[in-house]
């Protein structure tokens, strides 16, 4: 029988100063390592037909080889046919509930806005991940429901041989390959606000579909068009989806999922441009001219950006977020990230030339 | 009024198209924010996002604050989407 832990974070304000907050670790803080597990552990290995809701999970905290320190945690995951996966984490991972519990000190007036802290992974034998706290949501009669997956069954080997690639490769996470269309048009829909005076942020949904190889059964996924966010308020520093962004996405992509070639079309993701120099502005630092890439970019995802695509993308481990921004050197730089440990981290990306839906 | 008269049934769907909700015997007095956030926490949705409804049938916001029995009629989809915005105000501690 699987032994049950009790996760919490423990918060200092000083590296080696006492605890002065616990903050517990919910299920809500381990939806993107679930759906991560889930996306690594069953759907790329061959099961896309295993919904993320048939897995019950367990968290086993990972120690140091003294055993005393805990540096992160296993998600263990058993489906419905008793198949056991398990996929590990970092404490970084849980940065959320870092922050939250940040926030509580602050609110508290332990802590000012901007401090540093500390925190590490405290695991104690117990009854199993916390449950949230009761939401004050009336509750509500009626049934709860979600898409299958639904790939399109493509043989991955010949997509790789015509790619090339974009960014450090990495066999850990799920292939992404951008049709060159698809690409270029969201840079073009991304980089349309830095022609305004003073520059907006604009952007675009990607839209796409999973695939599954059916050699491999690896599950990947295809970038096949980018459509814009139009009727959105653009600002220098924000960009935000009106009612009409919104209404006028899911009419196309409504007509899309009645048409054969685009059935399977979904919005994997989005893009926007961070049409701003970093730094203020501040030119490139002294040894810029001596180095072949500029360091400093404005190609991050931001804390708006993380909380807007975990509201949009619950559970949609494959979703991504692609930021096209300007270095010190003013040069058109570009980033795309995707969910890994817990997180939206930079990760590369293959482009090919063209892509059609067979039978199409 | 009939028990039945005083509530509402709707599909709810979020704006990726991904989660549903078939929401019955919804209590037409309630505040649309009210049945906003229990769409949210049905398709466990983070419960730290603002959420509002939009009419599919009339593209419009609905309001937060006004019963949702005066906004909608029954079987109106509805969409769930997030009030929050993408930006590169603020850098993520990294």
């Amino acid at each position: 029988m699987a032994e049950h832990w009790t996760v919490s974070l423990a918060l200092r304000l000083d590296k080696n100063g006492p605890v002065v907050l616990r903050e517990p670790v919910t299920e809500a803080d381990l939806v993107d390592p679930l759906s991560e597990c889930w996306l690594h552990s069953v759907l790329r290995r061959g099961h896309p037909d295993v919904e993320l809701e048939a897995l019950r999970p367990n968290v086993v905290p990972l120690f140091s080889e003294g055993g005393t320190t805990c540096v992160g945690y296993t998600l263990e995951v058993v489906d419905s046919n008793g198949t056991r996966a398990r996929h590990d984490f970092t404490m970084r991972s849980l940065e959320g509930a870092a922050s939250r519990g940040a926030q509580r000190l602050i609110s508290r007036g332990d802590m000012r806005q901007g401090d540093v802290y500390y925190f590490e992974i405290k695991a104690d034998r117990g009854p199993g991940i916390s449950v949230p706290a009761a939401s004050d949501a009336t509750p509500l009669a009626g049934h709860a429901s979600t898409k299958p997956i639904d790939p399109l069954t493509v043989p991955i080997g010949p997509l790789l041989e015509q790619s090339r690639t974009v960014g450090p490769q990495d066999e850990d996470v799920i292939k992404v390959f951008y049709t060159e269309e698809a690409l270029a048009r969201a840079e073009s829909l991304s980089r349309r606000g830095a022609e305004s005076d003073p520059a907006v942020e604009t952007g675009a949904v990607l839209l796409g579909s999973l695939a599954s190889c059916p050699s491999s059964g690896d599950l990947f996924l295809l970038v096949l068009d980018a459509l814009e966010a139009s009727d959105a308020d653009e600002q220098q520093f924000s960009l935000f989806y009106s009612s009409n962004t919104w209404g006028r996405i899911q009419a196309v992509m409504k007509a899309m999922q009645s048409q054969p070639a685009t059935r399977t079309f979904r919005i994997v993701g989005q893009c926007h441009g961070h049409p701003f120099i970093p730094g203020g502005g501040a030119p490139p630092c002294e040894v810029c001219p001596r180095l072949p890439v500029c360091g400093r970019s404005s190609v991050f995802v931001s804390t708006d950006d993380i909380d807007w695509s975990r509201a949009v993308f619950r559970r949609q481990p494959w979703h991504l977020s692609h930021i096209f921004g300007l270095n010190a050197r003013r040069e058109n730089v570009q980033g795309l990230f995707g969910l890994r440990d817990g997180r939206l981290l930079e990760r590369g990306f293959h482009v090919i030339r063209d892509f059609q839906v067979e039978g199409t | 009024m009939t028990a039945l008269a005083q509530t509402l049934r709707f599909t709810a769907t979020d704006v990726t198209g991904t989660h549903t909700v078939e929401a019955t015997e919804v209590q037409r007095a309630l505040p649309a924010g009210a049945v906003a956030r229990s769409i949210a926490s049905k398709m466990a949705l983070p419960d730290d996002v603002p959420w509002a409804l939009r009419s599919d049938r009339t593209s419009v916001f609905l309001d937060d604050d006004v019963a949702i029995g005066d906004q909608i009629e029954t079987d109106t989809p509805i969409t769930i989407f997030p009030r929050t915005h993408l930006g590169g105000r603020t850098r993520a501690e990294v």
